[in-house]
């Protein structure tokens, strides 16, 4: 082995070891009776059983209704516009690029606005303003990220189809998305992992607490115990549901990963 | 290719809807910002709420916890650069390695705050044991530059993966003949990576900054959720000061004059964005 390889392979080892030792570390979190517990061998899952039969439940559930919902109106949004971007020629295209810049919004700034916006829409303290507002920060990155894989679909099928009559809106159907199959359901996957990950929406448009996202219950369990006792290997436990459909979807597909970091 | 409505059709939904959602509230939160708030009810103030802001002492220790979040950078580069190379190269291991990379940056930012919340409290943890093994008494919970340097640490450890695979992307696009050529020159991996991967990629790792720069600013999620500004007021960034105006005390107005000191700069990254943009292209 070359000295550069030896080099690299301690840099992989520790990057290795860094990057998964907190998840060790919450998983036995999240599976220690208590606090005092942690450093023994003893294994229980009693927080799990806890969560999924108790008021934590329905935060999932709200998380899973803003992730699903958030996540359909943006893979249609992207669909459509994914699609016109990528394969047709049209005055006014240069807003492709604009959509990437919105990126450059800090969430956080727009929020305050968007509150008076939920508030006359009637919206506000509902899961539907965390629907909304979800979708609408995710739809120009998943647009660009659409256009990227209908990209690599070769067009002369949808050329043959046209010049046989077929409508767009066929095409699209009946070709683009059982080409693009395995990177659409990549880019819906992501899309949901991105709107479940996220909680700084809830924090401000939603602060009804029987409307609580998982993640919003998590906050609340942090902040009742910061001493110490079951709140702590409970909110373990939670942060492991909420990290599990990252590590799922990223250990499937794993090789379109590389997509969302191109920036061409 | 086409030339008919088809594209305009398929674009209108989203540009509409991206339209209200994120870029009219932009318009109406600087309007927002000359006005006070008493429940639904808003009042003509001018720029009472710059002032205020300007004259808070406790709005520029905001301001600098928000420059030293901005910290975060530097080593991220250095160490990204170094795992984009360990990406970009051929070793046995690297698909796991691969597959494990994005998990940091993927995760919901509550859940990772949680693991280094969990790791440095001082009732039980990682940090109890060293402590007893050094006599130290390190304690982020109540020292708060300890808590921004934990702050800092979690958010280095989430924006590396970003920039190793923003790099990888970026060192994959260059020819492999310059490699390759650049060898038989005999020159060795630093200057390979001096000469060639650095200059060549210089663009994407400035705005892939640009990106963390915007994103560690407008970052509340992962700083509140790790000490929740505390303690006492020691990691209480500009973001978090935002939030807790806005969103707890129904201070709309001077949330949104706030807003505008977050907004204001990565306006300005946005341009230098779209300059370098066109750079690679």
């Amino acid at each position: 082995m070359k000295k550069s390889e030896v080099f690299l392979y301690i840099i992989m080892i520790i990057s290795t070891i860094v990057i998964i030792a907190p998840f060790l570390w919450l998983v036995k979190l999240s599976l220690s009776p208590d606090i005092r517990s942690v450093f023994r061998s003893e294994i229980i899952f009693d927080h799990y059983i806890y969560i999924f039969s108790g008021v934590p439940l329905i935060w999932i559930k709200n998380s899973l209704i803003v992730a699903f919902g958030g996540t359909l109106i943006v893979f249609l949004l992207s669909l459509f516009g994914g699609y016109a971007l990528e394969r047709y020629e049209f005055k006014g295209k240069g807003v492709g690029g604009f959509y990437m810049a919105l990126t450059f919004i800090p969430t956080i700034a727009i929020l305050v606005p968007l509150l008076g916006y939920m508030v006359m829409l009637k919206l506000y303290n509902t899961l539907y303003a965390l629907i909304i507002v979800s979708a609408a920060f995710n739809t120009p990155f998943s647009t660009w990220l659409m256009k990227s894989v209908i990209h690599t679909m070769p067009r002369e099928i949808e050329e043959a189809a046209m010049l046989d009559g077929c409508s767009p809106f066929k095409v699209l159907y009946k070709f683009v998305i059982p080409t693009c199959a395995s990177g659409m359901a990549f880019i819906f996957t992501y899309i949901f992992i991105m709107i479940w990950n996220s909680y700084a929406f809830a924090f401000a448009l939603v602060p009804d607490p029987d409307l609580k996202i998982l993640p919003m219950g998590l906050l609340g369990t942090m902040e009742g115990d910061p001493r110490g006792g079951i709140a702590w290997t409970q909110g373990a436990a939670m942060g492991i549901i909420m990290v599990l459909p990252t590590i799922i979807v990223f250990s499937i597909a794993q090789k379109w990963v590389g997509r969302i970091f191109k920036i061409k | 290719m086409k030339q008919d409505k088809t594209p305009y059709l398929f674009l209108f939904p989203s540009v509409i809807f991206v339209f209200i959602i994120l870029l009219s509230p932009g318009i109406y939160g600087l309007w927002q910002s000359f006005y006070e708030s008493y429940k639904a009810e808003y009042k003509f103030v001018g720029i009472k709420n710059y002032e205020a802001l300007i004259k808070d002492e406790r709005f520029f220790t905001n301001i600098r916890l928000s420059l030293t979040y901005l910290l975060v950078i530097p080593p991220s580069i250095a160490l990204g650069y170094l795992i984009a190379i360990l990406l970009t190269s051929n070793l046995k291991g690297i698909r796991f390695f691969k597959t494990i990379v994005i998990l940091p940056f993927a995760s919901a930012s509550i859940a990772t705050a949680y693991m280094f919340r969990s790791i440095v409290n001082p009732v039980f943890g990682p940090l109890t044991i060293f402590n007893d093994i050094t006599g130290l008494s390190i304690n982020p919970f109540s020292d708060a530059n300890l808590a921004m340097i934990v702050v800092i640490l979690h958010s280095i450890w989430r924006s590396v993966p970003f920039y190793a695979l923003f790099l990888a992307a970026a060192i994959e696009s260059i020819p492999s003949q310059i490699f390759e050529q650049s060898k038989i020159d005999g020159a060795g991996a630093w200057s390979r990576f001096k000469n060639i991967t650095l200059p060549l990629t210089l663009p994407h790792m400035l705005i892939a900054t640009l990106m963390v720069m915007t994103w560690t600013l407008g970052d509340m999620e992962a700083s509140y959720s790790l000490f929740f500004g505390g303690p006492g007021r020691g990691t209480e960034v500009v973001a978090i000061r935002l939030a807790r105006e806005a969103f707890f005390y129904g201070n709309i107005g001077l949330g949104s004059a706030i807003a505008v000191f977050l907004i204001i700069p990565c306006m300005i990254f946005l341009v230098i964005y779209l300059r370098l943009l066109r750079r690679i292209e």
